[in-house]
């Protein structure tokens, strides 16, 4: 579903994010990207989803090169960054049928997912009000429905526990389970490692823009957990 | 005090690029700001030099009729325009910069006494306009040296009481944008509203002011005549002249007393009230609880379309910001067929009378159309949003097409009706007609293409109040003076070959200049399609 080979990326001023990362995510994937604050996740992850252009590497999105079909690849792609910076000068429901329009989501089963994730994250009632009213916690949920409206085939996700309340990020893993038996992927980013564990068949963890360890979880953990593992990666660079 | 110097230090660098370019690394990015500031300062050189033209012009009018004594209306036009200059950009920046400011809640969380908070606000208020006051005024002042014989005093006065030209009029300024604020909202369309009352207040006062130079307009007559429209138009512009061009002392420190009073005044109310003003702006009307109903779909460019329109009718400032212009064409192309070709060539007093208006008309609806356009800071209004416009599955074309396009709601229905008017008014030819529709039209196309090129290589996404961006960014100055040089321009190649004597066809050559601005739209356009991907990838 999304494939990564010898990704790099330096900012203007020679700062090099990103260096030389590779890796695979298939079908069926929960893909946890691990590391600490600055070690490239959000550039990774702003590189896949097309919002941040790169200059070496190549991203294959369901086969499809980002770079040469960028629209292509974005259709099959949600995203849902860290700080949920939505338009605020529209109503709720006016950004989920922006959405709506922009992935040609037909009518009717429009309706019905905003009605049903809506209402799963109990947001429904407040969807006639303006984002720029929204809590943190409501502006992510919204970000988090758009994201689902369009039956994304990568769902990818930075942070995105934060500022959810309990109820709403258990609803949050179940869908994220579910949309995975149904056959599509989801890659995430966390800080939170008893989360990345209970929730991710593969892992990767990334320092200083570069791959440490990547694999299916128990293979990268071995005997040790995740966090023990993490610590050790650390301290070692 | 440090806390003071440091808020204010804050404001003033989000205000200008100046620490970006300080501290980026990117050679490049500095090198680029650098430049921009230069050029910046270039476009006040150059304002401070018309308004040093203006100024003399004035000084000459009132040579030629024989009243060196009366030279102090200089300085003292020119404080009564510094004042009403200060006084229309602050009633829209009351909201975004006085109050309501976007980092509102991460300024008042800081441990720092509130009076700080609202000192810091204030005085930024205060130095931009001094700022603009000094570009006004020094101009002045200096023709005022050159052609006036000042007394001793004006060395000492003039000087000091330029600090104080813009107290008064950021007092009234703050206390009417406070007021459209509050009106505002206690309605539901808080925005529209705003709108309808900004609207109604800057063309009463240019109704107003217009009224009052028609009656200065005849220099012939006695200076009470002068002093009266000055007095008409600014009251404070009058005790302004005594003190600092008479050496009046008394009247000189009645200004500076007033100004300092008036000033303290707002100090104090804001001081008791801020918190519940602020509360009160940024609080937003709750509606009932929202039920889904059936949704209206449209293609991805009717989104983005719908999108825009609703960013542009959401932002009072960025509304009056870009459709004034178009706004006082419609009003000036409707009055100019109310009143009829002869009375407004008297009126305006042009040289060539009646001919002139037929013969520049098209160019005058055109001109008003290229003094603002919506695209010009469209990109930088993206902000921390912008991410949304880069993951979407929506071509780049269609993206900045949609852009374009509100900036072309605004503009052709303005052009439609002032070239009705015209046509109404001047009864021209076919070929005029034509012309009167399809100038500003191209022009109005230009613009809107030039400013979104423009801001997509000079954008600012972090921007912490609208008015950066709206009023203050490069981008939103490169786009005016591109669009004052596209006027300028063929006027004056036209005036050059009449002064040259080389036979010319005033027709043929607006059709000539349509035409090439007509083609300029296609290759502006081309390059868009071209380039628009890369473009909005590099932001």
């Amino acid at each position: 579903m999304l494939q990564i080979t010898n990704l790099s990326k330096t900012y203007h001023g020679g700062k090099k994010a990103v260096d030389g990362l590779s890796l695979e995510v298939k079908a069926g994937d929960i893909f946890g990207f691990i590391g600490h604050n600055g070690a490239g996740k959000t550039t990774t992850i702003k590189a896949m989803t097309g919002v941040l252009d790169f200059e070496e590497g190549e991203i294959l999105i369901n086969g499809t090169d980002l770079k040469k079909e960028p629209v292509l690849c974005k259709s099959m792609i949600a995203y849902i960054p860290d700080n949920p910076d939505l338009y605020e000068h529209l109503t709720g429901i006016q950004y989920l049928n922006f959405i709506g329009d922009i992935f040609r989501i037909p009518k009717s089963q429009r309706e019905e997912r905003i009605q049903h994730f809506s209402d799963l994250f109990e947001l429904t009632r407040d969807l006639g009000d303006l984002i720029s009213a929204y809590s943190h916690g409501m502006k992510q949920k919204l970000a988090i429905i758009s994201a689902l409206i369009h039956e994304p085939k990568l769902l990818v996700l930075d942070e995105p526990f934060v500022g959810l309340d309990p109820k709403a990020a258990f609803a949050l893993k179940t869908l994220m389970q579910t949309l995975c038996a149904q056959g599509n992927a989801i890659f995430f980013s966390t800080h939170v490692l008893e989360v990345a564990e209970k929730l991710c068949n593969k892992i990767a963890i990334i320092q200083k823009g570069k791959l440490v360890a990547c694999g299916g979880i128990d293979e990268v953990r071995g005997d040790q957990s995740l966090e023990s593992l993490f610590l050790e990666l650390i301290k070692h660079e | 005090m440090n806390d003071l110097w440091r808020l204010l230090r804050i404001q003033l660098l989000g205000f200008f690029d100046i620490n970006i370019a300080f501290h980026t690394r990117d050679r490049k990015v500095r090198i680029k700001k650098l430049l921009l500031s230069g050029l910046m300062l270039l476009v006040f050189l150059t304002i401070m030099g018309m308004f040093f033209m203006y100024s003399y012009l004035l000084a000459s009018q009132l040579k030629k009729f024989g009243m060196i004594s009366s030279m102090e209306y200089v300085p003292g036009w020119m404080m009564a325009a510094a004042s009403l200059a200060t006084f229309f950009t602050t009633v829209y920046k009351t909201h975004g910069v006085l109050l309501g400011f976007k980092d509102y809640e991460q300024i008042m969380s800081l441990p720092i006494p509130v009076e700080t908070v609202i000192a810091s606000r204030i005085l930024l208020l205060y130095l931009l306009n001094v700022f603009y006051t000094l570009i006004i005024m020094i101009p002045a002042g200096i023709v005022y040296i050159m052609e006036g014989e000042p007394l001793t005093s004006f060395y000492v006065l003039f000087p000091v009481t330029l600090l104080f030209v813009p107290l008064v009029p950021i007092v009234a300024a703050a206390g009417l944008g406070i007021g459209i604020s509050m009106i505002s909202s206690r309605f539901k369309h808080r925005n529209a509203v705003t709108l309808v009352t900004s609207f109604l207040l800057v063309i009463g006062i240019l109704a107003f002011s217009s009224g009052a130079e028609e009656m200065a307009i005849d220099f012939k007559t006695v200076s009470d005549v002068i002093m009266g429209a000055l007095g008409s138009v600014y009251p404070l512009a009058i005790l302004y002249m005594r003190g600092v061009c008479r050496g009046d002392w008394m009247a000189a420190s009645l200004f500076i007393g007033v100004s300092i009073l008036v000033f303290t005044g707002l100090v104090l109310l804001l001081r008791k009230h801020f918190l519940a003003l602020n509360a009160r702006m940024t609080a937003q009307p709750k509606t009932a609880d929202y039920r889904l109903q059936s949704l209206k779909t449209g293609t991805p460019f009717w989104a983005l379309y719908r999108k825009e329109i609703l960013r542009y009718g959401a932002s009072p400032l960025y509304v009056l910001n870009t459709s004034m212009g178009t706004v006082l064409g419609i009003l000036f192309c409707i009055s100019f067929a109310f009143f009829g070709q002869e009375r407004t060539a008297r009126l305006l007093e042009l040289p060539g009378g009646v001919e002139t208006i037929r013969t520049f008309a098209p160019m005058v609806a055109a001109g008003f159309m290229v003094l603002a356009c919506t695209t010009d800071c469209a990109i930088s209004l993206e902000g921390k949003s912008l991410w949304i416009m880069k993951s979407i599955p929506a071509e780049p074309f269609t993206i900045l097409m949609s852009k374009v396009a509100v900036n072309l709601t605004i503009q052709l229905p303005a052009v439609l009706i002032c070239g009705l008017s015209l046509t109404y008014a001047l009864k021209p030819g076919p070929f005029e007609i034509l012309l009167l529709f399809l100038m500003p039209a191209a022009y109005g196309v230009f613009i809107a293409l030039t400013g979104l090129i423009i801001n997509l290589k000079n954008p600012n996404f972090q921007w912490t109040t609208e008015t950066v961006v709206i009023k203050q960014s490069m981008a939103v100055l490169m786009a005016l003076v591109v669009g004052m040089l596209s006027i300028a321009l063929p006027v004056g190649v036209m005036i050059l070959l009449v002064y040259l004597r080389i036979p010319l066809s005033a027709l043929a050559f607006l059709w000539n200049v349509t035409l090439l601005t007509g083609f300029l739209d296609f290759v502006l356009l081309y390059i868009l399609k071209s380039n628009g991907a890369r473009w909005i990838n590099a932001l």
